[in-house]
């Protein structure tokens, strides 16, 4: 049985990769080819590059490593909380049909998925090492960074099956998983007990920027340090490299890595006992369970009842955006972009009192707005990349490509400019109640009047280049609407880099519109920021429209033998 | 109301469809039918504006599949053998989905008859995932039919229904026809065709090898006379050995 999935895999990788390097027959894979070459060319042999630098001993990387294990440690609560992260547990409909019924225990199963897993996980691990890296590059690097994503991976599985079997079983299961449940329970009630104790310190804070120091001094002082310990044993070899620390760090880095390989395994066992227990019905939910939710890396659907009404006649394209819109609403991403203004909204107000406070709140939500700018192309998929697994439905619809292109973007766009407009109104409303804020109130106001073109200019654009991407190379981009995990995150760094740059190209022209504009109505005493940024925003979605129309003529020839 | 003419399309270098022609008309139900690998999905897909034909045109309704899509589309219904529908959408909002996508105004009106007649109205609020095979065929042929489409192109279109599914899906079919539809339906159950067609398009390796009437088959090929349509078949595919003389 070892060798068939191992023939499965090394085959799959093998004719992935022949597949892929075939491509580039076509100019368009071979142009993109030869610019990514000269992007490695440029970072990793020019001159300049070479050397590389070597902050793995600083104090500064040290201090960098405590907050790396206190983000850690938020990513893993997410996970153990909301185990929304299924994708961990995915598998193909054909690894479903063809290994589910095969003589494979559900161990095999999850050994498989871990040695699967593993390809990404090497992938991201020298793209990392040797890209993003540039000459600081090594044996140690690698190894450092392949410990830590592996961990990491097993770390998601762990959880995803543990939450797969509390599901099925109820608290039996968690039982079961006592000494991982207990384990992270404990870490979890030092690490926020820590820091409630630390409340006193956070409201002497009268400067700003002094936060994050006094966060690390928190982080780093017993008990909360202990706490995060597990996560900065995981993340210390890659901080220090190079140092005489180094092989014992790694060492136990390892340990905690063999430790999660156990964890995983044995949470597999569990999950089997507990199914051994189960009733005869339980049985048949465990084999829908096996097909269904393992088959299947998408979050859980919810709330089929509810809807949105829709109109039978107008604009057609209307039906795609809603559509797509019922996706946020069934995957439960609608109720996050809701939640997030109201917590930033609830956090203001009981925050109201410290002007400290109200301007950590708006910068908060600035960073916010603007990280949405970077990753919410990466978790807001409801647009054509989504629909490319479909391509052959998608072509039968009565629509020009472009009109279909406008609707797929705007379906994913517009609720992240909604988003984004919430939370800048939450930070114009926490800075109104500070008397000397950097920025004034008039311009707040302006600004916020202008966001709402601005950023949805602005995310059209995004989500065109990141829908073109995909439309124009769809061997090479991530299609389907599942998120993925960290282990993907050498190609999502790849994208986000691509991606950024056009976005940089594509900003050139609104930019230079928004500032004629703004020039002008300062010169004449007008609102100037709004009229700046409603030009900008403009420029960006007639801009947008010409890329999307472009984008239509090559969705109305793509067909599905272009998908990898 | 379906014209293709010289209709060739390659994939590299493989001619998988080569110079195809044939008509039919309002009423008509055409059966395309040939072995595995005979092009029959590649012309299907041609005439539904999934793939584009290398050479020849295709046109629907009067309107050039290549030319003007839109419209060819909007006449058209495609219901391939695997349903592709909205793991997020019910079945109700499937069909209010197509009823925007067609414009069709008394979709309301529609929507309960069409679903009872398919025997689907009790899983109206239930997601397309949690559908079984058959139910979510049931569901692609209504998304099909909600737009009252002038031309039907049907791929198999009985592949996982029930034999109470498989008898109401032949009378529907025939209904269209009667009723004015040009129908495509591309078989291996030579009962359905037979049953259903009223004429016939034979594809061996991407080309026409008999086509019309099965009478005007039989009057082209003397030597199949009083053989049955199964006989026709494997005897025109070049799979002649179990033909029998009835």
């Amino acid at each position: 049985m070892i060798g068939a999935l191992g023939y499965l895999i090394v085959t799959s990788t093998r004719n992935s990769m022949l597949s892929r390097i075939r491509r580039v027959r076509d100019p368009r894979y071979a142009i993109a080819l030869l610019l990514g070459l000269g992007y490695f060319w440029l970072v990793f042999f020019r001159p300049s590059a070479v050397g590389g630098r070597d902050a793995s001993t600083s104090a500064t990387a040290i201090g960098f490593g405590a907050f790396i294990g206190l983000t850690m440690f938020l990513t893993a609560a997410y996970a153990w909380i909301f185990g929304a992260d299924r994708s961990a547990l995915a598998f193909s409909q054909a690894e479903v049909a063809m290994l589910f019924p095969g003589p494979i225990s559900r161990r095999a199963l999850i050994v498989y998925k871990l040695v699967r897993a593993q390809g990404a996980v090497l992938t991201t691990t020298v793209l990392w090492v040797f890209v993003f890296r540039r000459g600081d590059a090594g044996l140690t690097a690698l190894v450092s960074l392949w410990v830590l994503l592996t961990t990491i991976a097993l770390h998601r599985l762990g959880v995803a099956l543990l939450h797969v079997s509390r599901r099925e079983h109820g608290f039996a299961a968690v039982r079961r998983n006592w000494i991982a449940a207990t384990v992270f329970a404990l870490i979890a009630a030092t690490v926020v007990g820590g820091l409630y104790a630390a409340r006193a310190q956070f409201a002497q804070v009268s400067d700003i920027e002094r936060l994050p120091a006094v966060l690390g001094e928190v982080i780093a002082r017993p008990p909360v340090s202990w706490a995060l310990l597990p996560f900065r044993i995981t993340a210390a070899p890659s901080f220090l490299r190079g140092s005489a620390e180094w092989p014992r760090a790694f060492l136990l880095a390892v340990v905690l890595m063999l430790a999660h390989v156990w964890w995983v395994l044995r949470s597999d066992t569990a999950f089997e006992e507990a199914a051994a227990e189960a009733s005869a019905t339980q049985a048949r939910r465990l084999q829908a369970l096996r097909t269904r939710s393992l088959g299947r890396g998408v979050t859980r659907i919810k709330g089929a009842r509810r809807t949105i009404p829709l109109a039978p006649v107008g604009m057609p394209a209307v039906a795609i955006v809603w559509k797509n819109l019922l996706w946020l609403l069934r995957t439960g991403q609608l109720r996050g972009l809701i939640g997030l203004p109201l917590i930033f909204a609830g956090a203001a107000f009981f925050s109201r009192r410290s002007e400290t406070a109200l301007e950590v709140v708006a910068i908060m939500c600035g960073v916010t707005a603007a990280l949405a700018i970077l990753f919410g192309p990466m978790t807001m998929r409801n647009d054509l990349r989504a629909e490319l697994l479909n391509l052959p439905m998608l072509k039968t619809l009565p629509l020009r490509g472009r009109h279909i292109m406008a609707a797929e973007v705007l379906s994913s766009a517009s609720p992240t400019a909604a988003l984004q407009v919430l939370i800048l109104g939450v930070a114009v409303a926490a800075l109104s109640f500070v008397p000397d804020a950097p920025i004034p109130g008039a311009v707040r106001l302006q600004l916020l009047f202008a966001a709402p073109v601005l950023l949805l200019g602005l995310n059209v654009a995004n989500f065109s280049i990141h829908n073109g991407l995909a439309l124009l190379f769809p061997a090479w981009v991530r299609t389907g609407d599942a998120n993925p995990g960290i282990e993907m995150m050498g190609q999502m760094m790849l994208t986000l880099i691509v991606t950024m740059a056009m976005l940089l190209v594509m900003s050139i022209l609104p930019s230079l519109i928004g500032g004629v504009v703004f020039s002008v109505l300062q010169f004449q005493h007008l609102p100037a920021f709004a009229g700046g940024g409603i030009a900008a925003g403009a420029a960006f979605l007639v801009e947008s429209y010409l890329v999307l129309t472009m984008l239509g003529g090559s969705l109305d020839k793509l067909e599905p033998m272009h998908m990898g | 109301m379906i014209s293709v003419h010289d209709l060739t399309r390659h994939y590299g270098s493989f001619p998988a469809v080569h110079r195809i022609s044939f008509d039919v008309a309002a009423g008509e139900v055409l059966g395309l039918v040939g072995p595995n690998g005979a092009g029959k999905t590649t012309t299907l897909r041609c005439l539904s504006g999934i793939i584009a034909p290398t050479m020849g045109t295709v046109t629907i309704a009067g309107h050039d599949m290549q030319k003007n899509p839109v419209r060819a589309k909007h006449a058209l219904a495609f219901i391939p053998d695997e349903p592709h529908l909205f793991d997020h959408l019910t079945v109700e909002e499937h069909l209010r989905f197509v009823a925007r996508l067609y414009g069709v105004p008394d979709a309301a009106q529609r929507i309960g008859p069409l679903l009872e007649e398919l025997e689907i109205a009790e899983k109206r609020t239930a997601l397309s995932t949690e559908l079984s095979r058959g139910m979510k065929q049931k569901l692609a042929i209504a998304c099909g039919l909600l737009h009252d489409p002038s031309v039907l192109v049907l791929d198999e279109p009985l592949t996982g229904l029930d034999p109470a599914g498989m008898r109401r899906m032949r009378t529907t079919i025939a209904s269209r026809a009667r009723a004015g539809a040009a129908v495509i339906l591309s078989s291996h159950l030579l009962t359905l065709v037979e049953e259903l067609c009223t004429k016939l398009f034979v594809i061996r390796k991407g080309e026409c090898v008999a086509y019309g009437t099965l009478d005007e088959i039989v009057v082209a090929h003397p030597e199949l006379a009083g053989c049955s349509l199964e006989d026709v078949f494997l005897a025109l595919t070049g799979n002649d050995a179990g033909a029998e003389p009835a």
